[in-house]
């Protein structure tokens, strides 16, 4: 005894005296730079959230279905598969057995519950979990009321949510997508403005099939959209408020209106009006009605779309022989090329992120999508088909959205592809599809 | 005075268009598409029992959709998702028992005498007297010396496969995370992942950069190292770096 008390306190002195000495040659850490990693999805488990009647267990069943389909579609996350589930929960405050989500390499395990109140609301809450630290990962964990009809809003909130507190950048699962729906022979085609949730479900028609519509785009803080109509037999740009139906063409014009978009701040429209062959960008202030002209050139300018902080904005013009990507101020000041590849460039979109902007490039009689920095470099192309036009951004500027048609006798539908490259998907829709326009987050 | 006819009937025409057209456009619209706020409760939910915990168990009789409606398009009916059984080989690692980090550790403690001065086994091994020249473990390029280049390469691919890097994130040449840990014997996880790089919790790429590094840590546990140099590769200090990524 008395050994190993001198024993301890000489290792105590030891450790005092000599931590320098301590951690000499043979102690000294491994020190290791580990450069390659890999991009697979993050493999995670979400039971079916517990309910506690019939109708809360096929909610619960429902919400789990939604929920697994949207991160397995984000391509970052993979689902087990719930056959192989081994733990059961009976309550969202159950403690997991990490043991058993180990053995399935779950890395991340989603606990839900979900309750109808005697209101008629559903409530849902949930817990998310590290299965390999065997510990609640904080931040994430909150609850959402509503009501039943909306519960696949609900899953795509969790979705958001957990989405958010993995990857670290916001979700875009609670979206919607406007496009525009297009039945009938290429001769009679009934083109009509529809709006569906990001994962496809919902469908709704938004106009009628009598005038023909193009190029609808979202407002990125409203549910509101701008688009162009031949209701008046020439191209006009509408607005329209999908709260509350209301539809109206924006201000009257010496000749045609075309190209529109919004500002960020979702204020003003920025568009393109042709008068005499001459196609010059203006915006106009939504409350004042007034507007500016932002280009001043004999060619064509045309397609403009804002930088996110609203201080710049990227349009195509032909003033260089062909078309062509330009930025310049939000005034319409210092013009500037940015595009210098083959091809001509057309429909540019600035991402919500900002460090990009897509386009569609036309070049060697295929059309593909791509992306480039502000300031020209950088180019990709992305996808590239007979025709892939049109890109659209999800609100967290990762995924882009276009519409492809593999021949031209073919039909136009709608795809999806990560700003990797990776990840393309066809997006399932009730009929033929083009011109998606996605929406920002909905509150 | 035909200018006026004209210009009349002109102006008619367009008053009859937007008479006619206008509406007709917005015919069919059904109900407008109200997004109604989904409510948010944030704040800790564990203080919520479930409602029903008292309620009696209800049959479990097959309960239709409450929604009634089918969904149009479901892409999920379509494509069920199927997943192949986890690889058996890829062995979850054990969880062994944590010591307690900040109690007086009187094995380690005796441990540490035994090395620093009177194990002459252990010293043996750290001489390695019958590897003069031929075995002597060799520094890697960059690394410590306690590992052979060639231990420091496998011990990289080893974690290529545990490691998701961030080269995806917006701006990923500054997720950069250095982590450190201590071994056991077995090559389980004794202590940490320690997260040395600061960490702005506000800074969320940064925040999930460094779990994914601490994951990779642990979910590439435990690691095969050589027996004899145990003292050497105990602790091991990782850079998460992805710019070399970033740049192929």
């Amino acid at each position: 005894m008395r050994n190993l008390i001198t024993r301890v306190l000489a290792a105590a002195a030891g450790l005092l005296l000599g931590l320098p000495w301590a951690s000499a040659p043979a102690r000294a850490a491994i020190e290791v730079d580990i450069v390659q990693g890999h991009l697979n999805p993050l493999p995670f488990a979400a039971p079916d959230f517990i309910g506690t009647d019939g109708p809360s267990q096929q909610l619960g069943r429902d919400l789990a279905r939604v929920i697994r389909a949207d991160l397995e579609r984000s391509a970052l996350f993979r689902p087990v598969d719930p056959a192989a589930y081994i733990q059961q929960f009976g309550s969202v405050n159950d403690t997991p057995r990490f043991a058993d989500w180990q053995v399935l390499n779950a890395q991340a395990l989603v606990v839900g519950q979900a309750n109808i109140q005697a209101d008629g609301r559903m409530r849902v809450e949930f817990r998310l979990y590290d299965v390999s630290a065997g510990q609640e990962i904080e931040g994430v964990g909150q609850q959402f009321a509503a009501t039943p009809d909306n519960w696949r809003r609900i899953a795509h909130k969790i979705s958001d949510a957990l989405y958010e507190r993995l990857t670290g950048e916001k979700g875009y699962f609670d979206t919607r997508i406007v496009f525009v729906d297009e039945r009938g022979s290429k001769t009679n085609r009934v083109k009509r403005l529809a709006i569906m949730d990001q994962d496809g479900a919902n469908t709704n028609f938004l106009t009628g099939g009598d005038a023909l519509v193009l190029t609808p785009r979202f407002s990125p803080t409203a549910q509101q959209i701008t688009y162009l109509s031949f209701a008046f037999g020439m191209p006009r740009v509408f607005l329209f408020s999908i709260d509350t139906n209301r539809q109206e063409v924006l201000g009257e014009f010496p000749g045609l209106t075309f190209a529109p978009r919004f500002s960020p701040d979702g204020g003003s429209v920025v568009f393109t009006l042709e008068v005499n062959g001459n196609s010059e960008i203006y915006r106009m202030d939504l409350r004042t009605r007034e507007r500016q002209r932002l280009t001043n050139h004999p060619a064509i300018d045309t397609s403009p779309s804002f930088s996110p902080d609203g201080s710049q904005i990227v349009f195509t013009s032909d003033r260089g022989g062909s078309p062509q990507l330009y930025v310049m101020e939000a005034s319409g000041a210092n013009p500037k090329r940015i595009s210098f590849g083959q091809g001509r460039y057309t429909t540019p979109v600035w991402s919500p992120r900002g460090d990009l902007i897509a386009f569609t490039r036309q070049a060697s009689g295929r059309f593909g999508v791509g992306v480039v920095r502000p300031d020209g470099s950088g180019e990709r192309i992305l996808s590239d088909a007979y025709l892939d036009e049109g890109p659209t951004w999800s609100p967290n500027g990762r995924v882009i959205m276009f519409f492809r048609q593999f021949t031209v006798s073919d039909e136009p539908n709608l795809w999806s592809v990560d700003l990797t490259g990776q990840n393309l998907r066809k997006i399932s829709t009730p009929g033929d599809a083009s011109d998606p326009a996605w929406s920002p987050i909905l509150p | 005075m035909r200018g006026w006819a004209i210009s009349i009937f002109l102006h008619m025409l367009v008053l009859a268009a937007a008479i006619v057209v206008l509406p007709h456009a917005v015919r069919e619209l059904a109900a407008p598409l109200v997004v109604v706020p989904i409510e948010a409760v944030v704040g800790d939910i564990s203080d919520v029992a479930p409602i029903a915990a008292a309620a009696p168990p209800e049959p479990l009789a097959p309960q239709p959709d409450p929604e009634g409606a089918p969904v149009l398009a479901d892409p999920k009916a379509l494509t069920p998702i199927v997943e192949p059984i986890p690889d058996p080989t890829s062995k979850p690692k054990p969880k062994k028992p944590e010591k307690p980090k900040n109690s007086l550790d009187l094995d380690s403690l005796a441990r540490l005498i035994d090395r620093s001065a009177k194990n002459p086994g252990a010293k043996a091994t750290q001489t390695a007297p019958n590897a003069a020249q031929g075995e002597r473990p060799r520094a890697g390029v960059g690394a410590g010396k306690g590992l052979t280049a060639t231990e420091i390469d496998a011990l990289r691919a080893r974690m290529v496969a545990c490691w998701r890097a961030p080269i995806d994130a917006a701006d990923p040449d500054r997720l950069i995370v250095k982590v450190r840990f201590t071994l056991r014997r077995d090559g389980s996880l004794e202590s940490g992942p320690e997260v040395l790089t600061p960490i702005n919790r506000t800074d969320r790429a940064l925040v999930v950069a460094s779990e994914n590094a601490v994951r990779a840590v642990r979910s590439c546990a435990p690691y095969m190292l050589p027996q004899e140099r145990f003292d050497q590769w105990r602790e091991i200090t990782f850079t998460f770096d992805p710019r070399l990524m970033l740049a192929q």
